[in-house]
């Protein structure tokens, strides 16, 4: 169903990380120096195309003052809909 | 000395997967390469260069491979999958043969001729099955080794 394949792909994306770079009122291009890659790759991970290793997810909750928790968990609700996506 | 890479991790995945098809590429054209040059009645020393590099190749994949107790992605390791897919070398091999000898050369349809290719044909399958289950073996050995280290 459209919607609920709408609904699969926001939850993929990764908004937090957005949201926390405009807290700090960070661009891409800044937070992707920061953490030492190319603004192709942050770019990637926000839109849920990339998924990022451990090291790189927790160099980027260094850099945004955020947990692991906060940016990148999924709930079990989300991982479900993914799954039976 | 470390030298610094330009690439990150993203783009160091997608430079191997890129690399990886480029092998691929390299591998198969190689042998189409060989098999075209035999069809084309070119002796075997003409070939021979490319024929090294493909063993080499070969060689290289299948032993770092087993090294790192990996098969492959879709096809499980077992001795009925073996058996199957050495099926392919050998219809290949009798491809080729067949054409180079009755189309090619034009020799005429004799029982020698047709036993000599099913022998070879027969050979190459026993052949090929051996080297994989071979490969089976040592593969199972160092996949028991790798998964059986202590916690």
């Amino acid at each position: 169903m459209l919607l609920c394949d709408w609904e699969v792909i926001e939850i993929s994306r990764n908004l937090r990380i957005k949201a926390a770079r405009a807290a700090l009122d960070m661009s891409q291009k800044a937070l992707a120096e920061a953490v030492g890659i190319s603004r192709q790759t942050m770019n990637a991970i926000e839109q849920g195309d990339y998924n990022p290793t451990i090291r790189l997810c927790r160099a980027i909750c260094r850099v945004l003052g955020k947990t692991l928790d906060e940016l990148f968990w999924e709930e079990d609700e989300h991982e479900d809909k993914k799954q039976s996506g | 000395m470390k030298t610094k890479s330009n690439l990150d991790e993203m783009q160091r995945g997608k430079l191997l997967k890129i690399e990886e098809i480029g092998v691929w590429l390299a591998f198969w054209g190689l042998l189409a390469a060989v098999i075209v040059q035999l069809l084309l009645k070119a002796d075997l020393t003409q070939v021979i260069g490319e024929i090294c590099v493909f063993a080499l190749v070969s060689v290289y994949l299948c032993v770092a491979s087993i090294k790192n107790g990996l098969w492959t992605a879709s096809i499980a390791a077992s001795r009925k999958t073996n058996a199957l897919f050495s099926i392919v070398p050998a219809a290949a091999i009798g491809l080729v043969s067949a054409v180079k000898a009755f189309v090619i050369s034009g020799n005429p349809l004799q029982a020698a001729l047709f036993i000599q290719l099913v022998v070879s044909m027969a050979v190459v399958y026993v052949a090929c099955f051996a080297a994989l289950e071979a490969l089976r073996l040592c593969h199972d050995k160092k996949r028991r080794e790798l998964d059986g280290g202590e916690e």
